[in-house]
């Protein structure tokens, strides 16, 4: 039983951690709702952060198999300091991308009497699960860099699509 | 109707450019390097004297902006040894002391001027990045063969 102890203080560091990042996020964007600038909702956002191409050739191992080859440690070291430094950077886009998302979405949802809450609730799943696996893949990538990990960023990249669209999609529903 | 008409001069304008200019430079990396010193560094606005004598000022600029992101985007987000082959055959035809060429890119990083202007962040961030490891590679290649 006592060796469990340490899994479970983990485990309830990272629910207390989650928890308190996905509050911090929900607040921000509240904040942002009632500023003007989050008022203005013609300001249009892109379906996507980057291009996928940037995307495939961050996190896939095609590079890293050539860097490898030239058996340098001062080259390999080189090269995941770099790619790590963008590859947060890329995390750091979608999360931003998403948390506007949600802020205009807000403040769109405010000014409609008809609001579906079905669509509401998957709305702020996503942009949970978009924030949550944006945070376990930065800690992935700050202890391993981001080589061979295009499987798991597509998923977070195919998250954020979905939540644009389910976003544009309520925000081009007439308010009533 | 005008805009179509503008869209197909700056696709000729294109096509010349990449038959009559771009097709004596054999590197992807020199002719990125050579439609980035044809834009102004002041304004941002790309001239050539041969395309604007064919066409108009604005759709030279236009095809030439155009064909510059499309060499940027191509060597920016291709593969990583491609960009070592490159820099590494580039470098050579410069001419120039390797040591020499390496100090001056490494302090000046003059490869910084190739970034279009309406160039996402990132991706002008993973060029420069992919350019200080293909620098190394190059660099450390020349140091063995010695």
């Amino acid at each position: 039983m006592t060796e469990a102890w340490p899994f479970l203080a983990v485990g309830l560091l990272l629910t207390v951690l989650v928890f308190f990042l996905i509050r911090r996020s929900i607040a921000s964007a509240q904040d942002y709702a009632e500023s003007p600038k989050g008022q203005d909702l013609s300001a249009a956002l892109p379906p996507e952060s980057f291009p996928r191409e940037l995307a495939a050739r961050l996190f896939g191992s095609q590079d890293w198999e050539f860097i490898a080859k030239q058996r340098s440690e001062r080259l390999k070291r080189l090269f995941l300091q770099q790619r790590t430094a963008l590859a947060l950077s890329w995390l750091g886009g979608v999360r931003a991308n998403a948390t506007k998302l949600i802020r205009v979405h807000s403040v769109a949802a405010r000014t409609n009497s008809r609001l579906e809450p079905l669509v509401e609730v998957r709305v702020v799943v996503d942009f949970l699960f978009v924030q949550v696996l944006c945070q376990i893949l930065a800690l992935i990538i700050w202890l391993r860099g981001p080589v061979n990990l295009s499987r798991f960023i597509r998923y977070a990249d195919d998250l954020s699509n979905q939540l644009y669209e389910v976003t544009m999609r309520t925000q081009s529903r007439p308010a009533q | 109707m005008q805009g179509r008409l503008t869209r197909t001069d700056v696709e000729a304008a294109r096509e010349d450019l990449k038959n009559r200019t771009l097709a004596s430079i054999g590197l992807k990396l020199g002719r990125l390097l050579y439609l980035a010193s044809t834009r102004d560094y002041s304004t941002g606005r790309y001239y050539h004297d041969g395309l604007t004598f064919h066409f108009s000022e604005e759709v030279a600029g236009k095809a030439l902006a155009e064909a510059h992101r499309e060499e940027f985007i191509g060597l920016a987000l291709g593969p990583l040894e491609d960009l070592v082959d490159q820099l590494q055959r580039y470098l050579r035809s410069v001419g120039a002391e390797p040591e020499e060429i390496f100090r001056a890119w490494e302090k000046l990083e003059p490869y910084r001027v190739a970034i279009p202007i309406d160039c996402e962040p990132l991706t002008a961030s993973l060029f420069l990045a992919n350019v200080k490891i293909a620098l190394a590679i190059v660099e450390s290649r020349q140091q063995a063969a010695r």
